[in-house]
């Protein structure tokens, strides 16, 4: 029998067999790969004693027979490998499945024994050892038959319920949490000087005021008293100036410890993508078993790390992919062959950082995705005339897999060599805040990328306003901040506007309308954000842009969940509520609400990006900085070094500067200073590129005032334009 | 220091739940302890919800309208830090809108899988009920609330209308 407080330990012995039970099965899959591998043996039999062992110690005699037997199996196969055949590996698999079942029964609280007795009568068939016939074990067994409850297996929580944390990022907290209490002490002193200083203010300002009101008689004295304030005045405009300068280095120093006090605890809940990618080499095996076809598969980037949640959410929607690129990507081997690969096909598995976002991608060598094929799809479904069709380019034809309903069994995508279920795979992506793209060529195979973000607790949004009330668009999906005369607009926006950016067309609505019904007066500017969510965009008109904040996400709960033109919501420094949009709902809604993009009447905006200074000495890194930010319709000059920076800043108008920090005359730390102690430049946003990576220099570019700091390393187009443009919209937003 | 602010004035600083379940008849042996009751006005009627489903009250402010949602969601409010979703006790129970949008209260609940709360016009008091002297509503009660609510008990401020809770919250 089970001992009386098992069920305490349930949850314990759980936890502990699931990570047995995952590296038990990557022994197993390396033992069959490579049988003479005797590591992997050992490990078996290992991770099999161990689990016989804790679940006998708890009355788990369900669980330790069948380990028990599996243990078996694995000690006669030292002496005779032929019993670990196909058949012999299978009943391995399937007991290690019967197994992690029953330990996520444990889990839920399901504590009476489970039959477990087809497993282990294989397994000791295999073994060649007569059913161990234990009296307790089966008539326990017969009690679990006659419950119900134990029948059943609940709904299975694969999620563990706490998560285990490097001792270093605890660590880490706590020296953080040390350092924001000595700041909070010394913003706290601040405070009683900043009260001094106001006292003595009060009081010069009643001495003067008395020394106004004086008799003419007492002019002399009055003026001595007025001079003698003045003079006060001036000891207090200096204490002022040099409180102004340490409180700013406070600031930076306070909001250095808070942004890396919120990076430990944003990577407290973050979890390698090998939690998911572990489970890979077995699928792989269950997947290929009934097809005939060989699959190698490769992982790369396992060590990545993502916020759990996204890690719990893309476990499926990875499968599903590994199944479609299994089922309709790689060819049977002797057709492989024809074609000159290698008869096992090949599935690659990467994943990396790039910025602050991680790109997983899955490729395959299989046959590709049939242009044709598709081509004939969208015919039949009447995306298109065959004309048109044949005009579509085939990267444009491959996104139409991700079309609600297109990539149905049904539908002719299956024969084109990709199956079912992609445009799930792209909702969940896209519901992070994420994007999936593939990349097809025929014959030589499809890569899917999806592009992540790194978390999802904290989002960067910008403030609008619509109807006198605050919305959170997220960052991410803004791609530009326009301007619009309102008569401009006025006309076209009755019969649903377009607004012409050069390269497309996309919906135009004012966000007011959208949520409301109405339009509120309008200014003679408005704001337009471009948003884009996915390949949708719109164009919102806005009353306002008010600032950037990175925000705690919260997802909005009943009965407010199925509320689809918000994602969720926020709380704001003020204590005030924000919902943030979903930029892919409103999208929707504005083309809805309007004319088809073609026939709609097109407002033509002018390209405004900005006018931005790169400072740099290297020719070469100062063209390219140019080309890229040129490329994205910004307006770009180039700056020799610091001193001819400065020169050029004092002649025009300009919305940003990009400063290399090694330069001869004046580098960029002296630059950036410069810009900070010129009234005329202080708001201007200034970006550090460097190939620095030391954190004093960072610390040391920031303290001097730049609004941030992009390393050449991981300097890559996306992140420097993320940067341009989260600046300059939030000195535009300043300004609005 | 917000939860002085936040206190409605009249209300027992230490409001201690109930621990009885309140649906439940008394069975077996005779139950006579009390079942306490948060009342609270909707308009002129007064009505009660258990003191075991209370988890704070707070004067509404600053609630946050959101753009299309159902009728019966007055809209969002941050409760020490939490996102509320602030329940429209008016447009559940169908009686017309309040005249003015001054004052009320946010009574956040507990004891459901969202974070929830009832905006309602003002707090009375709290009442110990003997579950026996729960009565049926009067037949001439609206439907409505009737499906609402499992009966009225008499007390010191009037009759007092008991609320469903569960009911309130399946609200469509």
């Amino acid at each position: 029998m089970t001992m009386p407080n098992a069920s305490a330990f349930a949850g314990k012995f759980a936890e502990e067999a699931r990570d047995r039970l995952k590296t038990l099965t990557t022994a197993l899959l390396r033992l069959e790969e490579a049988p003479g591998d005797t590591e992997a043996a050992a490990e078996v039999l290992r991770q099999g004693h161990n689990i016989k062992g804790s679940a006998r110690m708890l009355g788990f005699l369900d669980i330790s027979e069948v380990a028990h037997v599996l243990e078996e199996l694995f000690v006669r196969a030292k002496h005779d490998p032929s019993v670990l055949g196909r058949a012999g590996f299978d009943a391995a698999f399937s007991a290690v499945d019967a197994l992690a079942r029953r330990v996520e029964q444990l889990a839920a609280g399901v504590i009476p024994a489970a039959d477990m007795s087809a497993v282990c009568e294989t397994l000791s068939r295999l073994a060649g050892v007569s059913t161990p016939s234990r009296a307790a074990g089966s008539s326990e067994q017969q009690e679990a038959i006659s419950q119900p409850a134990a029948a059943e297996p609940p709904p299975a929580s694969s999620a563990p319920q706490s998560l285990r944390v490097p001792v270093a990022r605890l660590n880490g907290l706590t020296h953080l949490a040390a350092e924001l209490v000595i700041h909070t002490l010394q913003t706290t002193q601040r405070q009683a000087e900043l009260r001094g200083l106001n006292g003595v203010v009060g009081r010069l300002r009643d001495r003067m005021r008395e020394a106004r009101l004086a008799r003419p008689a007492q002019a002399a004295a009055a003026a001595r008293e007025i001079a003698e304030c003045a003079e006060a005045l001036e000891h207090v405009s200096r204490r002022l100036r040099h409180f102004l300068g340490t409180f700013s280095d406070d600031c930076v120093r306070l909001n250095l410890i808070t942004e890396e006090f919120r990076q430990t605890v944003i990577e407290l809940t973050m979890l390698p993508l090998s939690t998911v990618f572990d489970a890979f080499p077995r699928a792989i095996r269950d997947l290929t078993r009934d097809v005939d076809k060989e699959v190698e598969l490769t992982i790369t980037g396992g060590e990545t790390e993502l916020d759990k949640r996204i890690i719990e959410h893309i476990a499926d929607p990875m499968i599903h992919l590994l199944r479609n690129a299994i089922d309709h990507g790689i060819e049977v081997p002797a057709e492989r062959l024809r074609k000159g690969k290698p008869a096992a096909g090949r599935v690659t598995i990467s994943a990396e950082q790039q910025g602050n976002r991680i790109v997983v991608t899955m490729r395959d060598d299989g046959q590709g995705i049939d242009p044709d094929a598709l081509r004939a799809a969208a015919v039949a479904r009447g995306i298109g005339s065959a004309a048109d069709m044949a005009q579509w380019t085939e990267a444009r034809l491959v996104e139409l897999i991700f079309d609600a309903g297109f990539s149905t069994r049904a539908s002719a995508t299956d024969v084109s060599g990709r199956g079912v279920g992609m445009e799930i795979v792209k909702d969940v992506v896209v519901r992070m805040g994420g994007a999936v793209r593939v990349q097809s060529e025929r014959d030589r195979g499809t890569a899917v990328l999806l592009d992540l973000p790194l978390s999802l607790a904290l989002l960067r949004v910008v403030l609008v306003e619509a109807a006198g009330e605050l919305f959170a668009l997220p960052t991410a999906s803004v791609r530009r901040l326009l301007h619009v005369r309102s008569d401009e607009i006025a006309g076209p926006l009755q019969n649903g506007a377009g607004i012409d950016l050069g390269e497309e067309i996309v919906p135009l609505a004012s966000l007011s309308m959208l949520l409301n019904g109405f339009m509120p007066e309008a200014a003679a500017r408005q704001p337009v954000l471009v948003a884009a969510a996915g390949d949708r965009s719109v164009g919102l008109i806005v009353e306002a842009v008010h600032d950037e904040q990175e925000l705690v996400f919260e997802e909005l709960r009943a009965p407010l969940r199925e509320q689809r033109t918000f994602s969720g919501a926020a709380i704001l420094g003020n204590g005030d509520i924000v919902p943030i949009l979903d930029v892919g709902a409103l999208a929707d809604l504005a083309a809805n609400a309007s004319a088809p993009t073609t026939s709609r009447p097109a407002v033509r905006i002018e390209r405004r990006g900005g006018r931005v200074l790169v400072v740099e000495d290297s020719l070469v890194a100062g063209e390219l900085q140019k080309s890229i930010l040129a490329a994205a319709g910004y307006d770009a000059h180039i700056a020799h070094d610091g001193a001819e920076a400065l020169e050029m800043l004092a002649e025009g108008a300009w919305d940003l500067v990009v400063a290399d920090v090694d330069m001869p005359r004046m580098d960029g730390f002296e630059l950036t200073l410069r810009l900070r102690a010129d009234p005329r430049f202080q708001a201007l946003p200034v970006i550090i590129v460097t190939a620095r990576e030391a954190a004093e220099d960072k610390r040391r570019g920031l303290e001097a005032g730049a609004d941030a700091y992009v390393l050449k390393r991981e300097f890559d187009q996306l992140h420097l334009l993320d940067t341009v443009q989260r600046l300059i919209l939030r000195s535009a937003g300043a300004h609005v | 220091m917000r939860m002085q602010d936040d206190a409605p004035p009249g209300l027992p600083s230490e409001l201690t739940p109930a621990p009885q379940d309140v649906g439940a008849p008394p069975d077996g042996a005779p139950a006579v302890e009390r079942v306490s009751y948060l009342g609270f006005l909707v308009g002129l009627e007064m009505y009660g919800l258990p003191l075991e489903h209370l988890r704070d009250v707070s004067r509404l402010k600053r609630l946050r309208r959101i753009p299309g949602a159902p009728a019966h969601v007055a809209g969002l409010m941050n409760v020490r830090g939490e996102i509320v979703c602030a329940l429209d006790t008016r447009a559940i129970l169908l009686l017309p809108p309040a005249p003015s949008r001054a004052g009320g209260f946010l009574i956040a609940l507990r004891g459901f899988p969202d974070p929830l709360g009832l905006v309602v016009d003002a707090i009375t008091d709290v009442y110990a009920i003997d579950p026996a002297a729960v009565a049926p509503l009067p037949a001439s009660c609206p439907a409505t609330r009737a499906r609402l609510s499992i009966g009225s008990a008499t007390v010191a401020d009037g009759v007092m209308t008991l609320l469903d809770l569960r009911q309130m919250v399946a609200q469509p």
